[in-house]
């Protein structure tokens, strides 16, 4: 009975690992270094970006992986002109350029240098020429703390803006970064070596505990009282494995 | 230590299961998240940080939980400064994961006073009956510290209350099965893997405190019919109902099946009936009665007294289950059916319901599920000495189950007369009966026999394990992927 619980316990975990598991956290995913301000939940919302009137905001957190940026253009009247980006704050200072051309709805994307460590930055983003454009933003629930502003002024929006990883990652590749992240807005006790115990317990214990305490429970049970054989009557082979 | 040592192994290792996932999910995923976890959390503070009872806003009337001044403005700073707004049911958003960002919202957060601890007007939640909230200040303020410390303390509370239930179900399917602890052991592992339940549980919310008072409701219940209706239990009954009620409206659900195991537990231990007039009456009569009682409150809290309404209650917990029979018209509300509550929203959707199974994945458990229930029947006929010889408990027990999901239904209906497109129920109200659900599963395998059924047990382990792991995957690639 014991054997029989194991076995099939492991043919379905193992099966399960190979199959449905191991595919899972082995693809590879685009992988975002942080998203300061995401996009809306419910509607679509821009700020205007025209020549001399940058669109800058604050309190953008560059975290250390981040190796490219994005933000996306509404363009109603044309293709956007020249843009150029700059981020700046805590020591790091830097300004890409986004070829013009970009067409509605198109994703501006640049490569930026990793910052060394995770730093608070500015960002502002400028039109070098005609036309009025607009950038992509927040004005519900998804709005951030980094609402976008113009020429001194609050526009209350925030610019869906990304940082993102040069390539595409795994969930293995990544848990030790996925566990420091988690101690991120938590309580001083859930530290990294808490997480790392309870991920190891969670994979790999829970799975044992849950069948050891199955077993151990049909021992407890103990041997139930069989009808006496009838040694003289042949059985079938179901009949001596089920009994 | 000598008490630790009495409680069987296979229970203390499903708890220690039950433990690591708690804390797994309630850590793993990023605070407020939950739904209406803001609000609920708002409740808690204005009784720990205000000593306010919060009731409906007079000026305001229901605000929803999501609209700011319902929450205070310590909780408003972390929703914007912490990014845990905008991070709610959005795929598109990632939580605020550096340092670097805790430090700007700890820069706003200290300019704070206490005062802005006390300001949430309060939402719709504010209705819900105060008693997991009061005993959740508890917890709240020996965390004390961060808005962080004091909302990852409830969920760990949660946690706790989540041991209580599972243990609750061993010891109900120790009642039902004559403490077979294989059986026993089945029961509280289903529950202990049940993927919803764990991330419904691990948020703040009240449903947790209302299924591990539920859970000790049917126990009591059984121990009433099974040991006789001494007073303690009768008294245990009726304090753990009353407290359910006090936890969640859904736990008035529990009286009429309360009721009727006091009835069936004090008709069983009258013995014979006296002679008189009342011992002239069939038996079958005060059930009747009480059946028609029952059906009667049902339909006049269904359809807010207005009899007229009762052909579309039937007309919609029909439909709810079954293809409509001719002549019948659509139900009232927006289309949403047993498939719906039963499988999907029971097994597959976490958070905000942006995570959700695959459609390969929830067709799988629909199998599975129907496999269980046809399991489940040829299990009772092969069983059924058994079973009959503790009919009062399996009559018990149906009776809960009936009467908790119609009045579920009777709840659904009267709102939806009110707002036909909120179909209010969902298959996290349903998590109040988890420990039947447990038993089921321990049933349904109890079909097979000898080997088979423990080969067939450790799959079906190994299948509810990775089902688990499958959901916490998929809500920690939510976030973090």
């Amino acid at each position: 009975m014991r054997r029989a619980a194991i076995a099939g316990a492991t043919v379905v975990l193992v099966l399960g690992f190979l199959l449905v598991v191991r595919p899972f956290v082995a693809e590879q995913r685009p992988t975002p270094a942080s998203i300061p301000s995401p996009a809306s939940v419910t509607g679509l919302d821009t700020v205007p970006l025209q020549k001399g009137h940058p669109v800058c905001f604050t309190d953008v957190v560059a975290e250390a992986h981040a190796e490219r940026f994005s933000f996306r253009v509404s363009t109603p009247f044309g293709p956007t002109p020249e843009l150029r980006v700059t981020i700046r704050g805590g020591g790091y200072d830097y300004t890409a350029t986004i070829p013009p051309g970009l067409q509605d709805g198109q994703a501006a994307e640049a490569a930026i240098p990793a910052p060394l460590r995770d730093i608070p930055v500015e960002v502002c983003i400028r039109s070098r020429g005609e036309p009025l454009i607009g950038l992509y933003a927040a004005n519900d629930r998804a709005r951030s703390r980094s609402t976008a502003v113009i020429d001194g002024e609050d526009t209350n929006k925030s610019v869906w803006f990304s940082f993102e990883e040069p390539r595409w990652h795994a969930i293995t590749e990544r848990v030790g970064l996925t566990i420091d992240r988690m101690t991120v807005f938590r309580p001083g006790y859930v530290t990294r070596g808490l997480l790392w115990v309870l991920a190891a317990l969670f994979v790999f214990g829970v799975p044992v505990a849950i069948v050891w305490a199955y077993v151990r429970a049909l021992r407890e049970d103990g041997p139930r009282a069989a009808p006496p054989l009838d040694v003289n009557r042949r059985r079938s082979r179901w009949r001596r494995f089920v009994d | 230590m000598r008490r630790l040592r009495r409680i069987p192994l296979p229970l203390l290792a499903v708890l220690g299961v039950v433990l690591v996932e708690g804390l797994a999910w309630a850590f793993a995923v990023p605070a407020l998240q939950g739904a209406d976890e803001s609000a609920h959390f708002s409740y808690v503070q204005k009784l720990a940080d205000a000593h306010v009872m919060p009731w409906r806003n007079p000026d305001l009337g229901y605000l929803e939980p999501a609209y700011p001044p319902s929450v205070s403005t310590e909780q408003r700073v972390a929703w914007t400064w912490a990014g845990l707004e905008p991070l709610r049911g959005n795929r598109a958003a990632r939580p605020l994961w550096t340092h670097e960002d805790e430090r700007i919202w700890a820069r706003e957060n200290a300019k704070l006073t206490p005062d802005h601890r006390t300001d949430g007007a309060g939402s719709r939640v504010v209705d819900n009956p105060p008693l997991y909230y009061l005993t959740a200040v508890v917890p709240y303020e020996i965390a004390g510290g961060t808005f962080f410390d004091r909302l990852y303390a409830l969920r760990v509370y949660n946690v706790a209350l989540l041991l209580v239930a599972v243990a609750l179900t061993w010891l109900l399917a120790g009642e039902l099965f004559g403490r077979r602890r294989e059986l026993q052991t089945l029961a509280a592992a289903a529950v202990a893997l049940h993927p919803v339940l764990l991330d419904v549980a691990t948020r703040v919310t009240p449903d947790v405190l209302l299924l591990t008072l539920a859970s000790a409701a049917l126990y009591l219940m059984t121990l009433v019919v099974k040991r006789g209706p001494s007073w303690r239990r009768v008294a245990g009954l009726l304090a753990v109902v009353a407290a359910a009620c006090l936890t969640q409206g859904r736990g008035l659900g529990l009286v009429a099946p309360a009721l009727f195991a006091v009835g069936l537990g004090w008709w069983r231990a009258r013995g014979a009936p006296r002679p008189g007039v009342l011992g002239r009456v069939p038996a079958v009569v005060p059930w009747a009665v009480g059946a028609l009682v029952v059906l009667v409150a049902f339909a006049a809290y269904a359809t807010r007294f207005d009899f007229g309404e009762l052909a579309g209650f039937w007309s919609y917990l029909w439909q709810f289950y079954l293809p409509p029979l001719p002549g019948m018209t659509d139900p009232i509300g927006v289309s949403w059916d047993v498939e719906n509550v039963y499988l999907n929203r029971f097994f597959g959707t976490f958070v905000q319901f942006e995570v959700d199974f695959p459609p390969d994945l929830l067709r799988a458990i629909r199998v599975a599920v129907f496999a269980g229930l046809a399991l489940l029947a040829v299990s009772a006929w092969r069983h059924r000495r058994a079973l009959w010889a503790r009919r009062d408990v399996v009559a018990v027990l149906l009776v809960a189950f009936v009467l908790s999901v119609l009045a579920l239904h009777a709840a659904a209906f009267r709102s939806l007369l009110v707002n036909p497109a909120d179909p209010v129920i969902t298959g996290r109200y349903l998590l109040m009966l988890i420990p039947l659900y447990g038993i089921g599963v321990a049933a349904a395998v109890a079909a097979f026999p000898g080997r088979v059924r423990a080969l067939a047990s450790g799959g079906l382990l190994g299948a509810l394990v990775l089902l688990q792991l499958s959901a916490f995957g998929l809500v920690v690639e939510r976030f973090y992927a």
